[in-house]
């Protein structure tokens, strides 16, 4: 077989040059060698694992800990007319997953959540199909030393052998020292290949701005928008807040729509399909945004809020500027933001008291549902309470809650204290990652000195705003060219 | 406004003699006993299932407005009464053409199916088969999968029958203005982005709420039809399934066909391992929905005829109340006897 990741790239994924980093790590894989791979999100790590399981004769295993990221890929393969394409997650039932198990081999690209891998029947279905490809997703998930370590994750190296193995990709936005060599260690590396990209956005310009109240920080942000231009996200901390800004913002003439997990899944699609088609030029969301929507040339990223880590501050605002362009993210803080970010972090988090509770009650028969509808505890509560106590011991639960809760503070304070001293903000986003800064561009940051206007360009009020129109020519645009064949 | 008309007009005919909570668990369509009695003893049939998801706390807070705003009453028992202005309010009701027993929140299913439909078949005559479907559910996805490859679907005479079907659809005399502009934006297509609640809600200068009361009212329309139009071939594929073949719920259409079998009452209960209050409740359904269902199993010595004439001139449909009355009688034999009896006033009338 010819093996041409270029042809494929072109023929099955319509793009016309590769990406940095995408053209020697898919040869490595070729090669059949374990690689780590380092590159920001956002930034085209899937095209790695794609484009060889073309090129491979068997399955590709994907290893997937965050279930909205799996979905997300599970569709964006379907949309290319990929139908051996399936996801196996705790949202299947059990009829479900059966039929899926039946007819496994049929897959091109098996998609897994950590703790399914651990299921017997899972496990032994695995075995006996050909596997080409192991990829690792969000790698730094295995590694306590990661900002997101899932537990289950570990197990994963139970389930790889030394040998007579297929060859393993672990991808990652993350490298640091630990995490790399936790990588390699758990999962039985053989002196794997590393691909190591810069972390850095260099067309991503960062400024943190204080304000001296919530009023004027709305008065801020509504003149940023209205005076640079979109496409662009403001990211807010509630859904009331979302809807309300966008109602404000739309109030001034801006074409803006609200975005949360609140709305119906319809409304969320329409608000996505929207902003791709440019009718809007702002959406204005809680982190619920972002997955899914693949936008290149966002060109401004704003915050209202400290985001509750770097990590997650550096996804957001990675969705700028996807196509190289240059781009602004701008945060506006109060100095009460930082505790209104730690009260959202852990305000239904649950705490020694929590877990007593819930301990007491499961051993008087109570089920969790009605420790929820009594109001003993919230739901968040009970699911993460659920999933501990039938994994390790009360002490062990709130020990670990405990350690969790004071993380979550930690990577507040961290965030704020990258946004608010008197450091490059673009160094030490990269440093949190395990990198070195090498070239520093022209207007970086609020702190090294940033002009605005040099950035983004100022904005021009668009003509076209959203007006309904009659149902005969809405459908005759649905359906376009039928009207003149109209007897 | 509407929305608050609506709870007004079911707070009215409760007559005080249900909680606060009736409503909503008949908003949201709730199946059990209590609620499908409700929905018969005091001719609410419309508006069952109207509100599918309507939250607790959504509920709530209209309610504390409609007190606010001196439309209702909530007394120290949680059960609310209607006010004078709250009256004049509801004289405001708008007719609806609501049939929620009927379609039973299986209008959304059919709304999702014409809605992935519509958007595939735009899809293809734009020549983009790459697109993300504006429906992630995929039961919904399937389904909508077989329906098409039943016909040439990628042909432009079925595309133009399927869109000549919709036009004569829409043009049912029955659909108002409001509800075509509703229904044709919520709808999408190749390069046609769809309009969100918060966008419409803020072009047409109307309630959310109120909105999703009109669209569910279209589409109770849009599906009657449909039904009665047999030339819609193409639509009426689309509404397979939709429109519920029994009054039943699915659990009291299973008591009912084991009681039709010559299963006894006690017999149901234990081949089903249900208590014997649920199979009640399935018998009172029965009772309500099958004109050809007797009660007199259950009254083995008396005139039922007689009893239920007595019934129906209470001037309640209270239990307790009737059960002060009648004390020689179980609450499920009243039970019955109102479910027989009670259907009085399933009609326009506040």
């Amino acid at each position: 077989m010819k093996m041409d990741p270029y042809k494929i790239l072109k023929e099955k994924f319509g793009y016309t040059s590769f990406r940095p980093g995408q053209q020697e790590i898919i040869q490595s894989i070729l090669n059949d060698e374990d690689v780590v791979a380092i590159m920001p999100t956002g930034m085209g790590k899937s095209l790695c694992y794609q484009i060889p399981g073309y090129l491979l004769p068997h399955t590709v295993l994907i290893i997937s800990p965050l279930l909205s990221l799996m979905q997300d890929q599970v569709e964006q393969l379907k949309k290319m007319g990929e139908k051996r394409v399936v996801a196996l997650n705790s949202f299947l039932s059990v009829q479900e997953k059966q039929q899926l198990l039946n007819q496994l081999e049929y897959y091109k690209f098996i998609f897994l959540s950590p703790e399914m891998l651990m299921q017997e029947q899972v496990k032994m279905k695995l075995q006996n199909i050909p596997i080409s490809l192991l990829v690792a997703d969000e790698a730094h998930c295995i590694s306590q030393w990661g900002y997101d370590f899932r537990p289950d994750y570990l197990r994963l190296g139970e389930w790889v052998h030394k040998t007579n193995r297929p060859p393993i990709l672990a991808l990652t936005a993350t490298a640091t020292q630990e995490v790399m060599s936790d990588i390699q260690l758990h999962l039985k590396m053989q002196e794997p290949t590393l691909h190591i990209q810069s972390l850095d956005r260099p067309n991503i310009r960062y400024a943190a701005i204080e304000v001296e109240s919530p009023e004027l920080k709305f008065d801020l942000i509504s003149k940023q928008i209205a005076s640079f231009s979109g496409p662009g996200i403001l990211y807010t901390q509630s859904r009331r807040k979302a809807d309300e800004y966008a109602r404000n913002l739309s109030d001034n003439g801006i074409r803006i729509a609200s975005y949360h997990a609140g709305m119906e899944q319809v409304d969320r699609m329409f608000v996505q399909q929207q902003f791709l088609q440019n009718e809007i030029d702002w959406v204005c969301a809680t982190n619920a945004f972002g997955m899914g929507v693949h936008k290149d040339d966002v060109r401004q990223v704003i915050h209202d809020h400290f985001p509750s880590s770097v990590a997650n501050y550096a996804q957001e605002v990675g969705r700028a500027g996807r196509d190289g362009a240059d781009s602004l993210s701008t945060l506006y803080y109060t100095k009460d933001d930082e505790n209104h970010s730690i009260f959202v972090a852990i305000n239904d988090f649950p705490e020694e008291a929590h877990v007593n509770i819930f301990e007491q009650a499961t051993l008087n028969g109570l089920s969790p549902n009605q420790l929820v509808s009594q109001g003993i505890l919230s739901e968040n509560h009970v699911r993460i309470l659920a999933y501990w106590s039938s994994r390790k011991t009360t002490e062990d639960t709130i020990e670990m809650l405990d350690n969790l809760k004071r993380q979550k503070m930690h990577q507040i304070y961290q965030m704020k204290d990258i946004l608010t001293n008197p450091i490059c903000i673009r160094q030490q986003i990269i440093q949190i990652f395990g990198q070195q800064l090498l070239e520093q561009p022209e207007n970086c940051c609020s702190k090294c000195g940033l002009n605005m206007d040099v950035i983004v360009s100022s904005s021009v009020l668009s003509a076209r705003h959203l007006v309904l129109s009659s149902w005969e020519d809405r459908l005759s645009k649905i359906f376009p060219g039928f009207l003149s064949n109209e007897a | 406004m509407l929305f608050q008309q609506i709870i007004l007009h079911m707070v009215n005919r409760l007559n005080g003699e249900r909680t606060i909570s009736a409503p909503f668990h008949l908003l949201r369509g709730k199946r059990s006993g209590q609620t499908i009695q409700d929905v018969k003893s005091y001719g609410f049939t419309r508006y069952f299932s109207l509100t599918p998801k309507l939250s607790k706390k959504t509920y709530d807070h209209t309610i504390q407005m409609m007190i606010q705003s001196g439309l209702i009453i909530v007394d120290g028992n949680s059960v609310p009464h209607i006010t004078k202005p709250g009256i004049e309010t509801l004289q405001r009701l708008p007719e609806l053409k609501l049939n929620g027993w009927l379609y039973r929140g299986n209008e959304r299913i059919f709304f999702q199916r014409l809605s992935l439909v519509t958007q595939t078949l735009s899809q293809i005559i734009a020549g983009n088969m790459a697109f993300d479907p504006v429906q992630k559910d995929e039961k919904v996805q399937n389904w909508v999968r077989n329906y098409l490859k039943k016909w040439p679907f990628r042909s432009e005479e079925f595309i133009r029958n399927y869109y000549y079907e919709l036009k004569t659809a829409f043009q049912t005399s029955d659909l108002s203005h409001l509800h075509l502009s509703i229904l044709s934006h919520r709808l999408s297509g190749f390069e046609v982005s769809g309009v969100t609640w918060q966008q419409l809600s803020h072009a047409l200068k109307e309630d959310e709420m109120d909105l999703q009361i009109r669209f569910c009212e279209c589409l109770h329309i849009l599906l009657d039809e449909i039904y009665l139009n047999p030339r819609l071939t193409l639509l009426n594929s689309l509404s397979e399934g939709i429109k519920t073949s029994t009054p039943l719920t699915d659990s009291a259409k299973k008591t009912a066909d084991l009681y039709e079998q010559g299963y006894t009452f006690e017999q149901i209960m234990s081949s089903r391992q249900l208590k014997s209050s649920t199979i009640e409740d399935h018998f009172v359904e029965m009772a309500m929905n099958d004109p050809s269902f007797s009660i007199q199993l259950f009254f083995p010595d008396e005139n039922t005829y007689r009893l239920i004439e007595q019934i129906r001139n209470q001037q309640t449909k209270k239990l307790r109340t009737l059960k002060e009355a009648y004390p020689l009688y179980s609450y499920f034999q009243l039970r019955l006897l109102l479910a027989v009896g009670g259907d009085s006033h399933e009609d326009g009338s506040i």
